[in-house]
């Protein structure tokens, strides 16, 4: 591997090398690793962003040396897509450089701050000090610093528990008694983890290091020599966790898990062995392996990721198990897309993401079979294709390996998700038996509640606009904290969409906001989940913008559409609508609605409450 | 130089080579870090672990930092592996 990508960097072909950094997994020679990260600093800029499009700065705030870190945690946050420009605060002045606000990081600007934490720094209550309340005065002042950070540097702040240790003094009585080392960082971790404030997230070294192993966690001449805090064999899956992580805050993260069927979800061939033949649940080794498997899938769909099936089968026979096997843990109604064909599977994989409105970067693919795996990766290379075991009883394991699921924070859009899609056929079926398309529109029975941004809405609000790509005029992202600041800000014009039908809900799917000054509103976010496409909300939005501009005696509304490659369904947006081109630059072009002058007619099917 | 020096201070230059990714570095006894450009903290730490690996031998708390050039390197490393 070091040998292909030393030769690839003296030929300066950085396309080859790039391709072998980005398939750098946690577990691989930890030389390697290294060498590979210094490569990134050696690599013209504009050759990592053509393959990493999102481009952050990351502070690390030490508690202990971060210097072997940073260069991991670029390198496999890399491998996610993001490319990151790190500043690594002073050694040991993590609390300082916020509090005094240093001119380095804030001339840095940071987009997300990771605070770099261990147990090591931790004081032990002096004798006759009551240990409940060491760990609560422990807890607030890490939880004051991080909303601290929070708010000045207006990003999200991802901050490590506290590990627990392998050493106890206290031997079996480590487990329970208050005064001991662990129960003071446990009581420390429960208490952080009930105070959170808003934009701040765990780092779960806990549970890394045990996952590790705790004698492997913590090197201590490496800590009494660098005050390095944990081994070095252990710093790239600290790095990638984190890198899931700061994706997650960036919209990096998979929305959907595309899966197969025969020996995947169940052991045998449904087609062949039929439905009492198949091996699935108790009483059998595989049958229960499978079921933990569809256990640990049925978690990922609870909490917002989108499942999906792509199985070469008749559809009858695929279908059979999810409505008659008693021990299918997955129901035909956690399927947000089903494909049974004898299709190629990249081009079942194309269907499934044309379906759910999502690109193919965000799905994955898990298929216990190598040969189909091998026509994914090749035809579709943006899909992630899970390395999967050939034994079952390890596909959980595999697919918790890879960490592309992560998320900050579930919204109730997020469960529900799945809803969605499942209610989007029932629509499919009404556009069918609909004469027009207005006659389907009204057929809908769409409601609406249209409000600005408030405090009750501003989670989803942020999520919406920096995860959605499609319908997004500007692309701009804005951090929780920012959206929270536009709540009380005078000039700022906010309107959200949360809208129902017939069929269920779609959740909060629609956001505006504005700026106005000198008689002008300004757009600077037009964003729309695309499930609810062609619905008609972008006109209701536009009806909410005038009458505001009415109301406030604003002449002119500006709307700036700035192509990327995701969003060239909303090219014709602002034309659509009625908006005149006023200027265009190489970013994009700027167009003009003139409040006064124009009656536009808007028609639309949704009654507003 | 007796001949184990020669032979350590060989194996010593290929791992220099490979982690400071420049085959032009020369070692003798008498290179220290300052003689090194980017031998810092960081490339020290990694040079510890490197070492140990190809030499097979584990260093104490300190004892590497506390030598002062190649020549004392290879001392603890030559006690190191006879001991």
């Amino acid at each position: 591997m070091k040998s292909e990508l030393k030769e690839s960097m003296k030929r300066r072909d950085f396309g080859r090398a790039l391709e072998l950094i980005a398939r750098v997994r946690p577990d691989d020679d930890l030389e390697y690793l290294e060498y590979a990260a210094d490569r990134l600093d050696e690599i013209p800029v504009d050759q990592l962003s053509a393959r990493a499009a999102t481009h952050k700065r990351l502070a690390i705030m030490g508690a202990a040396t971060t210097h072997f870190l940073a260069p991991l945690i670029r390198l496999f946050a890399f491998r996610r897509g993001l490319l990151l420009d790190v500043y690594e605060s002073d050694f040991g002045l993590y609390e300082q450089e916020i509090w005094s606000e240093a001119p380095a990081l804030k001339a840095f600007a940071p987009d997300v701050i990771h605070f770099h934490l261990s147990s090591r720094i931790l004081t032990m209550p002096a004798p006759g000090e009551d240990p409940a309340a060491a760990a609560q005065a422990a807890a607030r002042r890490h939880l004051a610093l991080y909303a601290a950070a929070a708010e000045r540097f207006g990003c999200p702040i991802i901050a490590n528990n506290f590990e627990t240790v392998v050493e106890r003094p206290y031997a079996s009585l480590d487990a329970v008694s208050p005064a001991s080392r662990n129960s003071l960082i446990r009581a420390i971790n429960a208490a952080v983890a009930a105070g959170l404030p808003a934009r701040v997230h765990v780092h779960d070294v806990e549970h890394l290091s045990a996952v590790l192993g705790k004698k492997r966690w913590f090197d201590a001449r490496a800590w009494n020599e660098s005050k390095i805090a944990l081994g070095l064999d252990c710093h790239p899956h600290y790095a990638d966790r984190l890198a899931a992580t700061i994706g997650a805050a960036f919209g990096r993260s998979k929305k959907c898990l595309v899966l197969d069927l025969d020996n995947t979800l169940w052991g045998g061939v449904i087609g062949d062995d039929g439905l009492h033949g198949i091996k699935l649940g108790q009483g059998q080794p595989e049958g229960e392996a499978f079921e933990q498997f569809q256990t640990y899938v049925k978690a990922l769909k609870e909490r917002g990721v989108l499942l999906a099936v792509a199985s070469k089968n008749e559809p009858e026979n695929a279908l059979a198990p999810f409505r008659e096997h008693r021990d299918m843990v997955l129901k035909e109604s956690d399927i947000a897309s089903f494909v049974a064909s004898w299709e190629p599977k990249d081009g079942s994989i194309r269907t499934i993401a044309r379906r759910l409105n999502i690109g193919l970067d965000a799905i994955v693919f898990f298929d216990d079979n190598p040969a189909e795996r091998q026509i994914v990766a090749a035809n579709l290379p943006e899909v992630t294709v899970i390395d999967v075991p050939e034994d079952p009883s390890l596909y959980v394991q595999a697919l918790d390996d890879a960490n592309l699921f992560d998320t900050l924070g579930v919204t109730h859009e997020d469960q529900i998700r799945g809803d969605f899609f499942q209610q989007n056929l029932a629509r499919e079926e009404l556009v069918a038996s609909s004469g027009s398309y207005d006659d389907f529109l009204r057929n809908l029975e769409m409601r609406a509640v249209a409000e600005p941004v408030h405090a009750g809405n501003v989670g989803r609000v942020s999520q919406l606009i920096n995860k959605t790509n499609q319908f997004n005029l500007t692309t701009l992202r804005m951090s929780e904290a920012e959206v929270q600041a536009l709540v009380d800000a005078p000039d700022a014009y906010t309107s959200t969409v949360r809208l129902d039908d017939r069929f269920g809900s779609n959740g909060l799917i629609s956001v505006v906001i504005g700026r106005s000054e000198a008689g002008t509103l300004t757009i600077t976010n037009w964003l729309m989940s695309c499930r609810v496409l062609k619905r008609g909300v972008e006109v209701l939005e536009m009806e909410r913008l005038l009458k505001h501009c009415r109301e406030r005696g604003l002449g002119a509304v500006i709307g700036r559409y700035l192509p990327t490659e995701k969003n060239k369904l909303v090219a014709n947006h602002y034309a659509d609508l009625g908006f005149v081109e006023v200027a265009a630059d190489g970013a994009g072009s700027t167009w003009r609605f003139d409040v006064a002058e124009r009656n536009l007619e808007l028609k639309h099917f949704i009654g507003v409450s | 130089m007796s001949e184990s020096t020669a032979a350590h201070l060989a194996k010593l230059q290929d791992i220099f080579h490979d982690l400071f990714d420049d085959d032009g570095i020369v070692l003798t006894p008498e290179t220290s870090a300052k003689d090194v450009p980017g031998w810092d903290s960081l490339k020290n730490i990694k040079l510890i672990v490197r070492i140990e690996k190809a030499f097979k031998v584990k260093f104490g708390t300190g004892e590497v930092v506390a030598a002062k050039n190649v020549g004392e390197l290879i001392g603890l490393i030559d006690k190191k592996t006879r001991g």
